[in-house]
C-alpha cells in the first residue's frame, strides 16, 4: 500500500476507531486521491447487533481503483459502537463484485 | 409495466400531498433518499409553490451508503426543507435482516411521539410489493403502529378515512398508483436530482436503495436516467430482488408491516 | 398510456376468469409458455382447452412471490390500458371504489345464457350500487353463447331482462352496450364472431374502448372548484382545490359557498407555475380579491353568474349500509357535517328499481330521505356535479350508507 495520510489514519483508526480520529479521516479525505469504496462484511454477511460491525471493512481506492487502504466499519464511542460509513462522505461506490477487485 | 399518463399520476398526487398537509395537524414525510421518497418531495414542491411544507424523517442506521449521506446533504440545501435524522440501532429482527427491520420503527416511533406527528407521508407504491397492493392513500396505523390490512375503511369519493383512536396515526401514500417505470419517465421529466447509487458503475448499478449491508448492486449498464428507463421497458427482473430482506421471507414483509414497518 | 379502470361484475361461475385468460391469450399478454401450461393442466384434468388456467398459473406464481392482488387484470388494446378489477360483492365494490378518478366510470357486468344460470337479485343489486358510485357507462357481455348454440334468441332474452332495470337505476341508454361473447372459445372478445353474423355491434373490447373514450370530466360546465383550503403565498394567501367542472380563469369572478363571499381570481399557480387558467381535473392554487374568509376547507368556489343551490336540508337516495337513527353525520367534500334528522320519505328496491312504500332504511335496499343538515352546503344533483351531490353517511363511528342528491 501506498504511504499516503489515509493509510495512517486508517491505521489510527485500526486501534481507535473514536469520533475525533473519524473526523481527521474525513478531512484528509478530500485531498488524500481516494474516490472510490467498498464495504466488505464479515462473519457470512450476518449483521445481528452493531457489535458484528468490527468484523467488517471498507476498502478505499484511487481513480484508477487501485487499492490504497483499508479502514474500518464502524466507531466506537465509550462504549457503543455504531457505524462510520457517513465520514466517507464523497467517496462512490465501486461496485466490483470480490472476486474482480485485486 | 404500462406506461401510465404522468399529467394524471401527477395531479392526483398533489392532490392527496395537499389533502395531507391540510386535513391533519402535523405531519412529517419519511425519506430514504430512494427514487420515490425524492419525487415525493419533487411533487410536494410543486404542491406548495417550490416550498416543502413539513418536516422530513430520515432514518440513519449508520451504515447507509456515503453517497445517501452526500446527497442527503445536498438536497436539504437545494430545496431548503428541514430534516429530522432518527438514529436507529443494528439489532436482530423478526427475519434476521438486522439493518432495515424492526429497529427502523423504533425510531420512527420515538420521533413520532417526540414531535406529535398525526400524519406520515411514506412513498410507497401499490406494483413494489404484493403486500403494498392492499394499502388505501390513507391507512390508519395504531399507537403501536399496527396496520389492520384485513380490516380497513372505505375510501369513498376522495374522502380519505381518518378515524382512528387518537393515539395512532395515519399513513399517507401519494406515489400508491404508481409503477417502477412512471416515477423513472417523470425524474427525466422534471428533471429530479436523484442519487448517484442508481447509475451504473462497472456493469452494475441499484435498483432499490437500503444500505450498504443489504443492498445488493444488480448487472446493468445503464449510466443515465434515459438509460434506466431502456432497461426498465425490456426487463422482466423484480424491483427489490436487490435488496435481501425480500429474499429472506415475502410473508414477513407482511408481518413488519403490519408491526409498523414502512 | 391511459389506464383506464374496469370494475367486473357478475356472479362467481359466469366465467370472468375465462375471459381474462382468453382476453390475455388474444391481446398477446399471455405467453407461449403459459398458454402451455395452460394447455398441459387441462389435459391432465382431462378436459378441453381452458383458458382460464392461464389466470391460474398466473395466480399461483404471483402466490409465491406474494403479489397478491390477483384480482386486477391488465389489458392492453390500441392506445388505452384496461384494469379489469374483479369486485364480487358490494362490500368490495364500495370499499374499491377508492376514487372517481383512479376507478373509473366504467363497469363490464359478465352475464351467463345459460339457461339455469341468467341475470341473479345479486347481480342487479350491484348495478345498483355501481350506478350510485358514479358508473355511468354498462357493457354487458352475454357469456357462455357457445352452450346456447350461438342463438340471438336467447341473448335477446338475456338482454330484455336488464334493459329495463338499468334505465330505471339511472343508467343512460346510450351509455349501454350489450355485446354476446364465448369467453371460452373465445368468440366475439377482439375480433367479431363469425359464429354470431347476426351481431351487428363491435367485439367486446372495442365496445370497452368506445365506452372509455365517452368517459371524463365536463369541461362546459360552470366553473365548480372543491377548496381543500388555504396555503401560504407570495403575497398572501392562496385557496387550493380541484376543478371539478368548467375552467377558471384570472379575471374571473366568482363565489364562495356557501359563505356567498364574492371575489375576483387574480392569480393562479398549477402544478408550481403561474398559469392564466385552471382546467377541469387540475389543482389549483389561487390568489383572491379581498379577504379570504375562515374555514374554506369543503367550500365551493363557483361561477358568480350560475351558482349552485345552497342548503341545510337535500333529498338523497342512499344506499343503506348500517342503521339509521340519531347521532348520524354526513361527510362531504373532505369536511363532517352532523345530521338534524333524517325523514325517509320512501323505499328502493334494489333489485327491480321500483318504489315501495316501507318506510323503514333496511341493509342492502335503499331510500329516498330527506337529511337536514346542521350547516349550509352547495348542493347539486349528482348527475350535474358529482362532487357536490354526494354524502357518506355515518352513525356513531359506524357506516351507515351512501347518498346522492336527487332532483
Amino acid at each position: 500500500m501506498a504511504k499516503t495520510g489515509i493509510s495512517e489514519i486508517a491505521d489510527t483508526l485500526w486501534k481507535e476507531p473514536s469520533e475525533a480520529n473519524w473526523k481527521r479521516f474525513a478531512k484528509a479525505l478530500p485531498k488524500s486521491g481516494i474516490v472510490y469504496y467498498r464495504a466488505v462484511y464479515q462473519n457470512g454477511g450476518k449483521l445481528n447487533r452493531a457489535q458484528d460491525l468490527t468484523k467488517s471493512y471498507v476498502e478505499l481506492y484511487d481513480s484508477k481503483e487501485k487499492l490504497v487502504a483499508k479502514v474500518p466499519i464502524f466507531k466506537r464511542d465509550g462504549g457503543k459502537i455504531t457505524g462510520a460509513t457517513y465520514y466517507m462522505k464523497g467517496l462512490l461506490t465501486v461496485n466490483r463484485p470480490e472476486e474482480w477487485v485485486k | 409495466m404500462i406506461e401510465q399518463d404522468l399529467k394524471t399520476l401527477e395531479e392526483k398526487s398533489i392532490y392527496i400531498i395537499r389533502e395531507a398537509k391540510l386535513k391533519f395537524k402535523n405531519i412529517a414525510a419519511l425519506w430514504s433518499m430512494g427514487k420515490d421518497s425524492t419525487t415525493m418531495l419533487a411533487l410536494a414542491r410543486k404542491a406548495f409553490l417550490g416550498k416543502i411544507p413539513f418536516p422530513v424523517i430520515y432514518i440513519d442506521n449508520s451504515i447507509d451508503f456515503p453517497e445517501t449521506y452526500a446527497f442527503r446533504e445536498y438536497l436539504a440545501k437545494k430545496w431548503n426543507f428541514k430534516v429530522i435524522v432518527g438514529h436507529s440501532e443494528i439489532k436482530p429482527d423478526l427475519v434476521g435482516s438486522a439493518c432495515c427491520g424492526k429497529n427502523k420503527p423504533e425510531t420512527l416511533k420515538k420521533i413520532m411521539k417526540e414531535y406529535g406527528f398525526d400524519a406520515l407521508i411514506v412513498s410507497i407504491r401499490r406494483d413494489e410489493h404484493g403486500v403494498r397492493a392492499k394499502e388505501r392513500y390513507m391507512s390508519p396505523r395504531d399507537k403501536n403502529f399496527r396496520w389492520e390490512y384485513k380490516n380497513q375503511p372505505a375510501e369513498l369519493w376522495d374522502d380519505y378515512s381518518s378515524k382512528m383512536d387518537t393515539s395512532g396515526h395515519i399513513r399517507v401514500h401519494p406515489l400508491l398508483d404508481w409503477n417502477e417505470l412512471d416515477v423513472w419517465r417523470y425524474i427525466k421529466q422534471e428533471r429530479i436530482p436523484i442519487n448517484p447509487l442508481y447509475f451504473s458503475r462497472n456493469g452494475f448499478r441499484y435498483r432499490s436503495l437500503g444500505c450498504t449491508h443489504c443492498t445488493i448492486a444488480l448487472k446493468s449498464n445503464a449510466r443515465s436516467v434515459d438509460d434506466i428507463i431502456r432497461e426498465l421497458r425490456t426487463t422482466k427482473q423484480e424491483e427489490r430482488s436487490g435488496r435481501s430482506m425480500d429474499k429472506e421471507s415475502e410473508y414477513a414483509m407482511l408481518r413488519l408491516r403490519s408491526l409498523g414497518y414502512m | 398510456m391511459q389506464v383506464k379502470s374496469i370494475a367486473l361484475l357478475g356472479h362467481k361461475d359466469h366465467g370472468k376468469s375465462t375471459l381474462i385468460g382468453s382476453l390475455l391469450m388474444q391481446t398477446g399478454a399471455a405467453t407461449k409458455v403459459r398458454i402451455k401450461e395452460a394447455e398441459q393442466y387441462s389435459r391432465r384434468l382431462h378436459k378441453n382447452f381452458e383458458p382460464a388456467f392461464i389466470l391460474d398459473s398466473f395466480a399461483e406464481e404471483r402466490l409465491q412471490e406474494m403479489t397478491i392482488d390477483t384480482t386486477r387484470a391488465e389489458i392492453r388494446h390500441k392506445d388505452l390500458a384496461f384494469a379489469l378489477i374483479d369486485v364480487p360483492g358490494h362490500e368490495e365494490l364500495i370499499k374499491n371504489m377508492i376514487s372517481g378518478a383512479s376507478y373509473g366510470e366504467i363497469a363490464l357486468l359478465l352475464v351467463s345464457a345459460k339457461r339455469d344460470e341468467g341475470i341473479r337479485d345479486q347481480t342487479k343489486r350491484h348495478l345498483f350500487i355501481a350506478r350510485m358510485l358514479g358508473i355511468d357507462r354498462l357493457v354487458v357481455a352475454v357469456n357462455k353463447m357457445d352452450i346456447v348454440g350461438y342463438g340471438e334468441g336467447r341473448f335477446e332474452e338475456v338482454k330484455k331482462g336488464l334493459v329495463g332495470f338499468v334505465e330505471k337505476i339511472g343508467f343512460g341508454a346510450g351509455n349501454v352496450a350489450f355485446v354476446p361473447i364465448s369467453a371460452y372459445k373465445g368468440e366475439n372478445l377482439v375480433r367479431r364472431s363469425a359464429r354470431m353474423k347476426w351481431y351487428r355491434g363491435k367485439p367486446l373490447l372495442d365496445v370497452l374502448y368506445e365506452a372509455a373514450a365517452k368517459g371524463g370530466r365536463k369541461q362546459d360546465g360552470a366553473l365548480r372548484i372543491i377548496t381543500q383550503g388555504t396555503i401560504p403565498g407570495r403575497n398572501g394567501e392562496l385557496v387550493v382545490g380541484r376543478v371539478a367542472s368548467g375552467r377558471v380563469k384570472v379575471g374571473d369572478r366568482v363565489s364562495i359557498l356557501p359563505m356567498g363571499a364574492d371575489a375576483k381570481v387574480d392569480e393562479i399557480t398549477v402544478k408550481g407555475r403561474r398559469s392564466g387558467a385552471g382546467e377541469v381535473g387540475e389543482n389549483v392554487a389561487m390568489r383572491l380579491s379581498g379577504p379570504v374568509p375562515d374555514g374554506m376547507r369543503g367550500t365551493v368556489i363557483s361561477d358568480s353568474r350560475h351558482k349552485p343551490a345552497v342548503s341545510d336540508s337535500v333529498k338523497l337516495r342512499i344506499f343503506v349500509t348500517g342503521k339509521f337513527g340519531d347521532g348520524m353525520t354526513a361527510k362531504f367534500n373532505g369536511i363532517d357535517i352532523q345530521c338534524r334528522g333524517i325523514r325517509v320519505l320512501h323505499g328502493i328496491s334494489t333489485t327491480t328499481g321500483d318504489v315501495v312504500k316501507s318506510k323503514t332504511a333496511k341493509v342492502l335496499e335503499a331510500v329516498e330521505a330527506e337529511l337536514r343538515l346542521a350547516r349550509k352546503v352547495p348542493v347539486e344533483d349528482y348527475s350535474v356535479t358529482k362532487e357536490l351531490g354526494r354524502f357518506v353517511l355515518y352513525r356513531k363511528g359506524r357506516f351507515a350508507g351512501i347518498g346522492t342528491v336527487t332532483p
